[in-house]
């Protein structure tokens, strides 16, 4: 097997002009072709958040695993009992999923708090989602934006995925990386899906203009525009406005 | 004399490392620029340009200058910037403007109908030993986040203005090396020294832009919600920003906050 080629095909396809999703296709069959059938991909632009709000309301999140297991676990679930997303913005590296136990001790969860992830624990068995392994991708030090990604095996035993991952380690994080690049450097913003006048609307909240300004400048009502507001912060995963236009000027979606 | 300005310059970033508070390091740049002949300087950079749009350059300016108070008192201080008739051409990209020349000659076609207002402060500025000198372009950052542009203006009206391009010409690659120094201490190193937030307003503004309700902020720092309230009011002012959103995205821009 050669890896090797596969890796710069890849390369060389994402450079080409392509769209978010057929490069999240190719990543994902280059992956399958080492031996991920897997893989979750997530950008965290304020690291602070996963404390405050818990992983899955900060990280923003696209997965390619087993949809029965994504419904099991529950969209707010989904990362908030993956105990390694949290590790991974405390500056922990690769971690392999193998070795929960570990996993929660060194996250300091205390004994009465593991409950949800023994759970978890158990659907992820149920789908065969406990051999993998989490990979810290970047971490901006000017902006605190990280991202990592998870890939999953379903056919390997514990100990099998281990020897695994330590021989294939290097080709995987390239592929990792090779995706990771194309969504922040091209495809952020289909990614998080803005259309212009969110976008729009998001610069002139950014640059201090008033509710009624905006409508103004906008020529929509008051309405339309608390509800683009709305949409905003929904596909930001915002709670607030401020919160929204913050993101959005981290991730550079908006001109500062 | 040449060693000794270049004296000057290594002298200056030597100390700017070991200083401790924002009015140390203004003051040691003070020093190094009078040491050259320059008595008076006027530093600002824009975080938000899309601003500009709607607001005057003072508002979305942040500026610091040693310049004579009653210079200052004649403009009013919350126009220092909006008729200074070298703003224009440095925005434009402009390097090097000098202060001598008579505005007209600099006046682009888009400024003319505020022609007067740039007259006025030219003359306000001659009263006030303010002819002679020169702005400099400092920096295009180009970051993650876009452009953030910053700009120096020297005052040197000791020199007479027959005599300034030959000063110039001794000096001025060492007074843009200070002026570098400066830019980097005031926009990279410590930003928050031009702005003077309190470890409070920081707070509130983290997590404002974390997406945290007052309420909830009010919690986390044990404080009522009123004076969460009026924290973010200081913090609008101290940035001179219009509302909430506009405070949080100008202190991420600036490098403030760190959610």
């Amino acid at each position: 097997m050669n890896f090797h080629n596969s890796i710069i095909e890849l390369s060389d396809f994402v450079r080409g002009d392509h769209s978010l999703d057929s490069v999240w296709r190719k990543c994902s069959e280059t992956f399958a072709e080492v031996g991920i059938d897997g893989i979750g991909y997530g950008i965290i632009p304020f690291r602070s958040e996963v404390f405050l709000q818990g992983s899955s309301n900060a990280v923003m999140f696209r997965h390619s695993y087993p949809q029965g297991w994504a419904d099991d676990t529950g969209p707010q679930g989904l990362l908030d009992n993956d105990i390694t997303a949290s590790l991974l913005v405390s500056g922990r590296d690769d971690m392999t999923w193998v070795d929960s136990d570990d996993l929660l001790e060194t996250a300091n969860i205390p004994t009465e708090d593991r409950r949800r992830f023994a759970t978890q624990d158990a659907i992820d068995r149920a789908y065969k989602m406990n051999q993998g392994v989490t990979v810290a991708l970047d971490i901006d030090n000017t902006h605190g934006v990280t991202s990592g990604m998870g890939l999953r095996n379903s056919t390997m035993s514990d100990l099998e995925f281990v020897t695994f991952w330590n021989i294939h380690r290097g080709y995987l994080k390239a592929i990792c990386s090779i995706l990771d690049t194309s969504i922040r450097k091209d495809h952020l913003p289909s990614y998080v899906g803005l259309t212009t006048t969110e976008r729009d609307c998001l610069n002139f909240a950014e640059s201090g203009r008033q509710f009624a300004e905006i409508e103004y400048l906008m020529r929509l009502s008051e309405d339309q525009v608390k509800k683009t507001f709305s949409r905003c912060r929904k596909k930001l995963q915002a709670k607030t406005r401020d919160h929204a236009v913050a993101k959005a000027l981290v991730l550079g979606l908006i001109t500062p | 004399m040449r060693e000794t300005a270049q004296h000057i310059v290594l002298a200056l970033s030597d100390s700017l490392r070991g200083t401790t508070t924002s009015g140390q390091a203004w003051t040691l740049c003070l020093h190094a620029y009078e040491k050259l002949g320059v008595d008076g300087i006027g530093y600002g950079y824009i975080p938000l340009e899309t601003e500009f749009n709607h607001r005057t350059a003072t508002d979305v300016t942040i500026f610091r200058h040693s310049h004579p108070k009653t210079w200052a008192d004649a403009i009013g201080d919350r126009d220092l910037l909006d008729a200074d008739f070298t703003l224009p051409p440095l925005l434009k990209g402009e390097s090097e403007i000098r202060w001598h020349h008579e505005p007209a000659h600099l006046l682009q076609a888009e400024i003319e109908q505020n022609r007067t207002d740039y007259q006025t402060q030219w003359e306000i500025d001659r009263q006030h030993g303010m002819h002679v000198g020169i702005t400099l372009l400092l920096g295009r950052m180009s970051g993650q986040n876009g452009l953030v542009s910053s700009g120096i203006g020297l005052r040197t009206s000791t020199i007479a203005e027959q005599d300034f391009e030959k000063y110039w010409e001794h000096h001025g690659d060492y007074l843009k090396q200070i002026s570098a120094l400066l830019d980097a201490q005031f926009r990279v190193q410590a930003p928050n020294a031009l702005i003077k937030l309190d470890q409070f307003e920081i707070d509130c503004l983290n997590f404002a832009a974390a997406g945290l309700y007052n309420q909830e902020i009010a919690f986390r720092l044990r404080k009522s919600e009123d004076q969460i309230k009026k924290c973010f009011a200081r913090s609008r002012k101290k940035l001179s920003a219009l509302t909430r959103d506009h405070a949080v995205a100008k202190a991420l821009s600036i490098g403030l906050l760190a959610p």
